[in-house]
């Protein structure tokens, strides 16, 4: 078994290539061209295809991007190469929320009850896949579109709520007293007696259009302030 | 300059005579050929299976270093 190149002296116009002649029989291990579009009217994928005898093509192997109109690659297909994650070409969508008490309507949750955190700063790098919207207050629920996995993440700073209390993050669809809470514990850094907390969750909806929120929990007998939330939430994969 | 760019192909691509491995330029959306590219420098790696020549239309053999 011998290795061998086989190259064109000359430049072709596409689809070009290689015809194996007659009683000789290869293996292909790689493949390499120069593929040139300076004249071409719009943007491209440069593909490799296996043509049978009778024109029907075996198989396609392209590239994960185009080549735009005008421009030139330097293309090497074999084997091996993992495929790009499929992606809007924009990167990963992105949805965050933020409330600062500093900046606006002050928000606090009464003694032994429960509400959704509204959201005034917004950011929405998708419109196709997030919308934000208000159920109760202002901005409060977040619309996750496409069926998929999205990775969600909020930090809260507040009251202790006398100890027990928080941010959840859930599917509006949740009675609020079914909400679990979490121990707050003064932090020590923030002058007041303060607290840190946070929760983040792996939502992998099945259905469009799942809507979530960020519920602030005060099952104590204290009322409790918050002064800073932020909510953040990635797409990550399609499908159901 | 031309950017680099890779992509996968199938392992092991065992073909015979008068089969071909050609590039071509198809649109992204519609799968239609972009008219207007040219190919050129195409090299073609193998294990050659066979005795005889490999040469055909514009493809020639590499000259080796003892050539």
């Amino acid at each position: 078994m011998a290795d061998a190149v086989i190259r064109a002296q000359q430049v072709q116009t596409a689809p070009a290539g290689y015809t194996v002649p007659q009683a000789q029989e290869i293996v292909v291990k790689s493949v390499r061209a120069l593929v040139d579009g300076s004249g071409a009217g719009s943007a491209f994928l440069a593909v490799l295809q296996l043509v049978a005898p009778d024109k029907s093509v075996v198989w396609e192997a392209q590239t994960d991007t185009t080549i735009a109109a005008g421009a030139s690659a330097n293309v090497s297909w074999f084997p091996g190469v993992s495929p790009a994650v499929a992606s809007s070409g924009a990167g990963v969508a992105f949805a965050s929320g933020n409330y600062d008490s500093g900046a606006n309507p002050p928000f606090g949750v009464a003694a032994g009850t429960n509400d959704s955190q509204p959201f005034y700063q917004l950011t929405n790098t998708d419109p196709t896949v997030f919308t934000w919207s208000t159920t109760t207050n202002n901005d409060d629920t977040l619309t996750l579109h496409p069926a998929g996995t999205y990775l969600c993440f909020v930090g809260y700073q507040g009251g202790t709520g006398g100890g027990l209390g928080g941010p959840v993050i859930v599917p509006s669809s949740v009675p609020f007293a079914t909400h679990n809470y979490q121990e707050l514990t003064a932090n020590p850094a923030l002058p007041g007696g303060f607290a840190n907390a946070s929760d983040y969750t792996i939502i992998h909806s099945t259905a469009s259009d799942y809507a979530v929120q960020v519920i602030i929990t005060n099952p104590s007998g204290f009322n409790m302030s918050v002064f800073e939330v932020d909510f953040y939430v990635c797409y990550l994969a399609t499908g159901a | 300059m031309a950017a680099p760019m890779k992509a996968a192909m199938p392992d092991n691509v065992d073909i015979g005579d008068s089969f071909t491995l050609r590039v071509a330029a198809l649109d992204p959306s519609t799968g239609d050929a972009v008219a207007g590219v040219n190919i050129s420098n195409m090299s073609i790696e193998v294990d050659h299976l066979t005795a005889g020549s490999l040469d055909f239309g514009p493809f020639m053999l590499v000259p080796g270093p003892s050539a």
